[in-house]
């Protein structure tokens, strides 16, 4: 039988303060990449490098709509680049978490930089924002 | 039934546009004619379900034949579309379109707008 999937955009909703936005509707990609340190513990003796995980680190990348207005890409983002820390929830469809769909919480992430203004004649408005540092936890329950 | 949505409402913005630079604009085919500006129905790239990349072809319709005299209004006629501060024009080119079984000298425009449902 076949398994269908719908190629719809993720769930993605970015808390600042007590403030949460929900950047969904204006995202057409989300990329997160996370993983551990490799510490290297290769001892005298061993044949080949050996590592062991160390603290945890993500990076997360968004495509966006430059939208304006109350609780809009632009606002949000100034409120993140502002106040310099957030957290994200991303999901791949629908923030219902379940095996299907795992929701992943990067809590303390830093948005560096933003785009306010990218406006090319006769273009999209669009930016590309990264994300960088905080924990990670991967939730399906 | 009347057309909804974000292509129904970006083709209002652009009906709005064009009536406050003084023209005619026309959305219905069977209305066009000669010193109107027909707005064809749209072309799109989605950039997620919300939000649109939408494009729209304008078509400057003036009287035959295809002489200095339409020339003349089409060229100026495009000129103040494009010179509109609200309209981004991306590009024009001349052409010949039938209305009715008449051939009508006119000019192509394509008109970029951005629209988001929410």
């Amino acid at each position: 039988m076949a398994t269908t999937t719908f190629l719809s955009n993720a769930t993605v909703n970015m808390t600042v303060g007590a403030q949460t936005y929900d950047l969904s509707d204006q995202c057409t990609a989300a990329t997160i990449t996370a993983g551990f340190d490799n510490l290297e513990i290769t001892a005298f003796g061993d044949t080949a490098h050996k590592f062991t995980k160390g603290l945890q680190n993500v990076e997360v990348s968004l495509t966006l709509f430059n939208s304006y207005g109350s609780n809009e890409v632009e606002a949000a983002l100034y409120d993140a680049v502002n106040t310099g820390t957030c957290t994200l929830v991303i999901s791949p469809s629908g923030t219902t978490e379940s095996a299907t769909n795992p929701e992943y919480t990067i809590t303390g992430a830093m948005l560096a930089q933003f785009t306010p203004i990218n406006s090319t004649v006769g273009e999209l408005s669009t930016q590309e924002v990264t994300f960088t540092g905080g924990t990670w936890a991967r939730d399906i329950v | 039934m009347a057309a909804t949505g974000i292509f129904a409402e970006s083709r209002t913005a652009i009906v709005n546009a064009l009536t406050a630079l003084s023209l005619a604009p026309v959305t219905d085919p069977r209305n066009a004619r000669p010193l109107s500006v027909l707005i064809n129905p749209p072309t799109f790239d989605a950039f997620t379900y919300n939000v649109g990349d939408i494009r729209f072809e304008l078509l400057i319709l003036a009287a035959p034949p295809g002489n200095q005299d339409a020339e003349d209004y089409l060229i100026t006629t495009a000129d103040t579309i494009m010179g509109s501060t609200t309209l981004a024009v991306t590009g024009g080119r001349p052409v010949s379109v039938t209305v009715g079984d008449q051939q009508i000298p006119a000019y192509s425009l394509t008109v970029a707008i951005a629209a988001r449902r929410n």
